[in-house]
């Protein structure tokens, strides 16, 4: 069963055309202009349940903007999205119960709170019964070895840290589909190694499906067992993992991109 | 989602904002010593003027004292959460919470009704303490501080949903800080913060009167200086009427934002 499904989605922006120099910001600010961005054009795909994905694409290429409308928080200007049967815009609070995201460059903890409390108010959010949370949560603090950092507060957290306990958050109701937007950016090659080991171990152990989007190969190469190129909000290849072995082992994303664009024809 | 479990998941927030509002406490002592000073600023003003002598007969010093530490008790107990939404949606953050199973707005008033209760326990506590020995005796009848109780907190609830709305506005003007400017600037002029609506020009207590302000911020002291037996029940009954006007201002606001946010990003 595909868990998503996607089908000819487009998204255009509205952006503001600014003008620079003095006259510029005042006529900005009398008769701002505006323009559409295409940030998607036709993307359409499939992800079966169980199935670990990754986007990979240079910046602005479509990724994160592709995953916002998959978890519901964009709405497509065209096209139908389904995750789990869900329409995600329209039944984006029921839908929520069934998925997890994680964005690496924004917390979803709360800052002022220890981890411990964060992780509880999670649970009330997610109107998980308190015994259910109590070994779920166990189960996950032993598997993420993140026992020490329970009392420390959210802002004390190390880069590496914290994006463990993201990711513990965003498991502890049980998601279906995990949405990791740039999971490891930042973090140093043992945390990188460490988070991709446990993303993927957890995806087997519980057959979740998983969508990332990332620079990095590594993340590609060590989770994902599909890859989708998007370039220019377009989707130009889609390659099954054994594909993905030969040119992700040591090579540079720009390299394998570059070669990946090379035999779609983009550059 | 049942009732009771929506109830409960906000109810963490409200003890979320409890426990923040406890952790403030330099912040409280502050607002405590401010407190303190208008009180005593504005008591040896009136006694200088001397009302009774520019023809006033409405109101005496010691009954202003009281009006005062009550209205100022509301305006200085409730947090300015609408700092946060702004900065929140500055950041970018506020698109990221329409992926949780939670209402923004709610969960963001839960928190400001969890910081509301300790400051407008302590502030009132100090507020009856300032009062009593700058005016020398207890209002008349005594009992009619207990009826303040339930108006200041739900006073406090009103004033926080507005700030919901005010704070969603820099959705589209980037900074809501001129516009809580507006709401606060007006508030002490139409509100009667510092001296009864009575007092006023005509005119100008019949506009404050069709605004939501009095009632927020000085009904319950009106109800003391008058002590008008019926005043708990009219300032409940019109602070019910202008929180439900201005959940209805918060969906309507928070909808048009969600509609841009969804469709132009966060």
């Amino acid at each position: 069963m595909d868990a998503v499904r996607v089908e000819n989605v487009c998204k255009k922006f509205r952006i503001r055309d600014g003008q620079s120099g003095f006259f510029g910001q005042v006529r900005n600010f009398i008769s701002p202009k505006f323009r559409d961005v295409n940030a998607v054009q036709n993307l359409s795909f499939n992800i079966k349940q169980g199935e670990r994905v990754a986007f990979l694409g240079p910046n602005g290429a479509g990724k994160s903007t592709t995953l916002k409308m998959l978890v519901g928080i964009l709405y497509p200007t065209e096209g139908r999205i389904e995750i789990l049967g869900k329409v995600p815009w329209k039944q984006r609070k029921s839908l929520a119960y069934k998925i997890g995201n994680v964005f690496g460059n924004r917390s979803q903890l709360w800052y002022h709170l220890s981890v411990k409390d964060s992780f509880d108010l999670f649970a009330r959010i997610y109107d998980l019964e308190p015994k259910t949370h109590r070994h779920r949560l166990k189960d996950l603090v032993q598997a993420f070895e993140i026992q020490p950092l329970l009392p420390k507060g959210v802002r004390q957290l190390s880069l590496g840290e914290r994006m463990k306990c993201e990711l513990v958050a965003s498991l502890l109701h049980r998601p279906e589909i995990l949405f990791l937007d740039e999971p490891t950016i930042g973090l140093d090659v043992t945390a990188k190694l460490t988070l991709r080991k446990l993303i993927f171990e957890r995806s087997e152990k519980e057959g979740m499906t998983l969508v990332l989007t990332s620079h990095d190969a590594g993340d590609i190469g060590s989770i994902c067992d599909r890859l989708l190129i998007i370039h220019d909000g377009t989707l130009r290849l889609d390659l099954p993992r054994p594909d993905l072995k030969s040119p992700f082992t040591d090579s540079s994303v720009q390299e394998i991109y570059r070669s990946m664009s090379h035999q779609c024809g983009v550059v | 989602m049942g009732a009771v479990s929506a109830f409960k998941k906000y109810l963490c927030f409200v003890e979320m904002g409890m426990k923040r509002g406890f952790e403030r406490k330099w912040d409280i002592l502050g607002r405590v010593i401010f407190y303190g000073v208008i009180l005593v600023i504005f008591s040896k003003l009136w006694t200088s003027v001397d009302l009774l002598a520019v023809g006033n007969s409405k109101v005496h010093t010691q009954g202003l004292i009281w009006y005062l530490a009550i209205s100022e008790w509301i305006v200085l107990s409730v947090p300015l959460i609408y700092i946060e939404i702004e900065s929140e949606i500055r950041r970018g953050d506020l698109l990221y919470f329409e992926g949780k199973p939670i209402s923004y707005p709610t969960m963001k008033i839960s928190e400001g009704i969890g910081e509301l209760l300790p400051y407008l326990g302590i502030l009132g506590c100090a507020g009856v303490i300032f009062a009593w020995a700058l005016s020398g005796s207890l209002p008349e009848p005594p009992f009619n501080l207990l009826k303040i109780v339930p108006i200041g907190i739900l006073a406090g609830i009103v004033s926080l949903i507005v700030q919901v709305a005010i704070g969603l506005s820099a959705h589209w003007i980037q900074s809501a800080t001129p516009v809580y400017w507006l709401w606060q600037k007006v508030g002490y002029v139409l509100g009667g913060v510092m001296l009864p609506l009575p007092l006023y020009p005509d005119a100008l207590e019949k506009i404050a009167r069709a605004s939501p302000f009095p009632v927020l911020l000085s009904g319950a002291a009106e109800g003391v200086l008058y002590g008008d037996s019926d005043f708990l029940i009219n300032t409940m009954g019109m602070l019910f009427f202008w929180c439900a006007a201005s959940i209805f201002l918060v969906i309507g606001v928070f909808q048009k934002c969600q509609d841009r946010m969804s469709r132009d990003g966060g």
